[in-house]
């Protein structure tokens, strides 16, 4: 019974994590008709920006400079790299962003090293939040779940509150009406991109309080965060919350798990002996569900669960 | 997607001047074992394997205008079933000679690819592309789990047997195995181009609504393409691994991924040969550079953005330009490109490189030694026999000015 | 005659390598409704679209109010004081009646209309103000976009074919609706298919051919089977 309240906390924490990154993909998507393949990168630039801030100013501050580094960093890329070769189509924006993944690692290493840089928790996050029976859920968690929740309310209130909101909404569906009614789209275009660079900057930052800072944090979260988008649905952003929260706990409670797929068709009463994947422990596998679920909605539902477009 | 006007397959340069590169480049490739040293030769092995795998790549994106992100997938399933194959032959369990080996790596792809390709082509375009990276984690997240199939962090290794008196230990008998199926790969995704398969592959990639209006199966057409593509990567891994006598899960990862886009798109996705052209250049280059920083990966990243936002068609793109402006009768006009393009290159390359360079430099282990020892807080950095400052304003200047000046330049050569 | 708002004088564009508009040569007088009109294909709907720099014209000039606005941005365009109802309405579906409205409401040179003065003209837009813009009908949904489009208080407004696919209790009360816009001074280019709107609202007529106006003139000379008509507006024939 812990072990199933602490699972279902983790899990929820790791999938808010990913609904902050991939919340800024699919509005950016949804949006341009751009997949950024760069987005990893920006929680990766958040990561590291959060780590060279905290060394000057401490941990708070930087958890507030940081996303907004990555903002401008974002806003720059879209003005300056991306918008320039819009007009060259799909296909060239989407090999800029896949270069832009290797330029921005490369400077990675070259700026902070091959490795794991070595970023102390803070004090005040390295306590437990909570003890659940026997084991204790640690308060930095705790820090991530807040701040993630924090920002989906946030988010809500300014898409559904703000009258740019209410522009950002409408340019996802209809960018050029909304021009034809006198907004600046192009304006708003980067604006959003630098929004959705900041909101991966601060799951980055926030994240880097303990998972390990190296230059490969963009590629294995990047992956993740596409199957997370894919699964979703395109341009939806309660898409991305649900498929957000569905990796994130299915991942958990699999790492859990050390059944083998042999146990399972054994408690079915089928004697399995053959080796392979059937004596691969759920737990082991744990990575791959991402791709299976990936998979499974593909082939029974390709527009994604919530998305709308065909 | 749509595709910019310079990447379809028309635009070619004059053929005249192409059957004069082919037969030059084929002439340089077969006397290359009487002229070069063993390492130049182990250079020229890879580049042919990278070219091989670019060109598999670029079947997908000139016929059906499919950007795959994963091939690496395929190309590792072919090292790891030739590795075995070899294994297996070394054990003696196995009676297949060396030069058929990498029929097993074509094997491996084609029938990875052949179900990976069922699956990812049900989408297209955007979705396509995030649908192969995906599988090629995916098989990525399989390498720890299996050691038997792929050795774990190690590897696995083979040694090359002998056959027929050729005892193929040294690098000249492994460049002619490894250039002899290139050919025969490049020969066969050549004509792919001719079969009927190939120009409704055409077809799929310029109108797919179209075509299944008009009742084609283009899922059918789209699979068999990928499949293709992916027997042609598995046949460049298996050459790989024939050269390498050794595979690891590694070769899953993103770069082996990377690697035959950037190719490509450097090269010149619109011809045929372009994905060649990026191969040989960045495979040679990177074995020289390579030798000198620990940059180069950075510097590639760099050139690539740089190819994509200013010459979408490649490399092979604007020789093509050029050409077809000499026999237009604008020399002058393509001369004074060339010339601008090569000033813009060589100042942009000037830049980027003292600024990469002067970076690591100050942020190495030598460099805090040395301040240490000097007791200076930033003292000179030492490169090609000069010593400068890194903090000195007038270098970064003159560096950012260069740069400016450069993509200027490029940015004016690119005008038609 | 008055200083035309809208001056449009040899435009050229197109799509890709296809040019539709070859030289096309209109002016729109403030309080003044031109019909367009022409055959599919003629390029009436791309001769709006280069107007307000949704497409980017190749050549010739758009003045409006004597400021040139050929090759800017859209919302620049916009913002000088053209609107634009596109054909397929483009209602913004996920938002409500009231969201649109409120996407339209912007500070432009023309007269201010107000959100009111927009619910008297369609009061069905009033009963539906908290609804989805999604599940409006077709009348509706081209009530909403012309109140949308109004509301950026613009001097000359591009309407393409509104009444396409409309109830005539609708049709009539667009066309009172866009007769009462004139009155107020706003000019008016319309795009129309259906030649009796054309001949009731009208103040002038354009028609479109070969990428250029082939002709001007008073409405009267597209009625029934006039040298017009039969030219450039039959089915068979050219």
């Amino acid at each position: 019974m812990d072990y199933f309240v602490i699972s279902l906390l983790n899990g929820v924490v790791y999938g808010l994590l990913l609904f902050m990154v991939s919340s800024g993909l699919t509005l950016v998507f949804g949006m341009m008709g751009v997949l950024n393949f760069a987005h990893g990168s920006f929680y990766m630039i958040g990561a590291y920006a959060g780590y060279a801030i905290a060394r000057v100013t401490g941990f708070w501050p930087a958890m507030v400079l940081a996303p907004v580094v990555v903002a401008l960093i974002g806003a720059a890329v879209e003005r300056w790299l991306l918008e320039p070769v819009h007009r060259h189509g799909h296909a060239q924006e989407l090999l800029l962003t896949f270069g832009l993944v290797f330029v921005i690692e490369e400077l990675a290493k070259l700026l902070f090293g091959p490795f794991a840089v070595d970023n102390p928790m803070p004090a005040e996050l390295a306590r437990p939040a909570l003890q659940v029976g026997d084991i204790a859920f640690p308060a930095f968690k705790a820090f991530i779940g807040v701040v993630a929740a924090a920002m989906f309310a946030g988010l809500f209130a300014l898409l559904r509150l703000t009258r740019a909101g209410l522009v950002v909404r409408a340019a996802v569906h209809r960018p050029d009406m909304v021009s034809a009614l006198g907004h600046d789209v192009s304006r708003v275009f980067m604006l959003v991109f630098a929004l959705g660079a900041g909101l991966a900057g601060l799951a980055g930052a926030v994240a880097g309080v303990f998972y390990p800072v190296s230059p490969n944090m963009a590629h294995e979260l990047g992956v993740i965060v596409f199957v997370v988008v894919v699964v979703g649905g395109l341009g939806s952003l309660p898409g991305a919350l649900v498929a957000s929260l569905l990796i994130g706990l299915s991942t958990t409670f699999a790492v859990g798990i050390d059944a083998t797929l042999g146990d399972g068709l054994r408690t079915l009463g089928l004697a399995w002996t053959m080796g392979g994947i059937f004596d691969v422990r759920l737990s082991s596998m744990s990575g791959a569900i991402p791709f299976f679920l990936m998979l499974l909605i593909l082939l029974l539902r390709p527009s994604g669960l919530l998305g709308e477009r065909a | 997607m749509t595709a910019s006007v310079a990447e379809t397959p028309m635009a070619a340069p004059p053929s005249r001047s192409r059957a004069i590169g082919v037969a030059l480049g084929s002439l340089l490739l077969l006397v290359l074992p009487a002229l070069a040293t063993d390492r130049y030769l182990e250079t020229a092995t890879r580049g042919l394997i990278a070219s091989l795998f670019a060109l598999a790549f670029n079947l997908l994106w000139r016929h059906c205008r499919l950007l795959s992100f994963g091939h690496a997938a395929y190309f590792g399933a072919g090292m790891f079933a030739t590795i075995h194959a070899m294994r297996a032959a070394e054990a003696g369990s196995l009676d297949l000679p060396l030069p058929l080996m990498p029929l097993m790596g074509l094997l491996a792809g084609a029938v990875l690819g052949l179900v990976c390709g069922a699956l990812a082509t049900i989408r297209t375009g955007t979705y396509f592309a995030m649908i192969t990276l995906a599988i090629s984690e995916l098989v990525h997240s399989f390498g720890p789990q299996f050691g038997s199939l792929f050795g774990g962090e190690s590897g696995l290794s083979a040694m090359r047997m002998p056959w027929a008196g050729f005892a193929f230990g040294d690098a000249r008998q492994v460049y002619v195995l490894v250039l002899a199926w290139a050919l025969a790969g490049a020969a066969a995704l050549w004509l792919f181009g001719m079969t009927p398969l190939g120009r409704t592959a055409f077809a799929v990639g310029e109108n797919e609504t179209r075509l299944r209006f008009l009742g084609m199966r283009t899922h059918a057409v789209k699979t068999a393409t990928f499949c293709a593509s992916a027997a042609a990567s598995g046949l460049a891994g298996a050459l790989l691994a024939v050269a390498n006598e050794n595979v690891d899960y590694s070769i899953f990862g993103g770069g082996a991924s990377a690697a035959p886009v950037m190719h490509t798109f450097i090269g010149g996705a619109g011809t045929f040969l372009g994905p060649v052209l990026g191969a040989v250049l960045l495979t040679g280059f990177g074995s020289i550079v390579g030798q000198a920083t620990r940059l180069w990966l950075l510097y590639q990243g760099i050139f690539f953005v740089l190819v994509v936002m200013l010459a979408p068609g490649g490399l092979a793109g604007l020789v093509a330009a050029g050409l077809r402006r000499s026999a237009d009768g604008q020399a002058a006009k393509a001369l004074r490109a060339t010339a601008l393009v090569l000033a813009g290159a060589l100042l942009v390359t000037c830049a980027v490189v003292f600024a990469g360079e002067t970076l690591s430099e100050v942020l190495s282990d030598a460099y805090s030694a040395a301040r240490a020892t000097t007791g200076m807080r930033f003292p000179p950095v030492e490169r090609l026999g000069l010593a400068y400052s890194p903090l000195s304003l007038p270098l970064w200047a003159a560096a950012a000015a260069a740069f400016l000046g450069g993509v200027l330049l490029l940015r004016r050569a690119m005008r038609p | 005659m008055p200083e035309p708002v809208l001056d449009v004088a040899g435009l050229e564009a197109g799509y890709g390598h296809s040019r539709i508009l070859r030289g096309v040569d209109l002016t729109v007088g403030p309080g003044e409704i031109v019909g367009l009109v022409g055959r599919n294909g003629s390029g009436r709907s791309t001769a709006l679209k280069a107007m307000v720099g949704l497409l980017a014209p190749s050549g010739g000039s758009v003045r409006l109010g004597g400021r040139e606005m050929a090759g800017r941005p859209a919302h620049a365009v916009v913002r000088a004081g053209l609107a634009y109802v596109p054909e397929d309405r483009q209602p913004f579906v996920n938002l409500t009646v009231a969201e649109n409205l409120r996407l339209g409401l912007q500070p432009g040179p023309g007269r201010r209309w107000r959100v009111d003065e927009m619910f008297e003209f369609f009061p069905r837009l009033r009963e539906r103000a908290r609804t989805r813009a999604g599940v409006l009908s077709g009348g509706e949904q081209q009530m909403l976009a012309l109140a949308r489009s109004l509301l950026g208080g613009p001097r000359v407004i591009l309407v393409d074919e509104p009444t396409e696919g409309l109830a005539p209790l609708i049709v009539a009360r667009l066309v009172e609706v866009l007769r009462t816009v004139a009155a107020a001074g706003i000019g008016i280019l319309l795009v129309e298919q259906r030649l009796t709107i054309v001949l009731d609202l009208a103040t002038r007529i354009a028609v479109l051919g070969h990428g250029r106006v082939v002709h001007e003139g008073p409405p009267g000379d597209l009625r029934g089977d006039s040298a017009v008509t039969q030219r450039w507006l039959a089915v068979s024939g050219h």
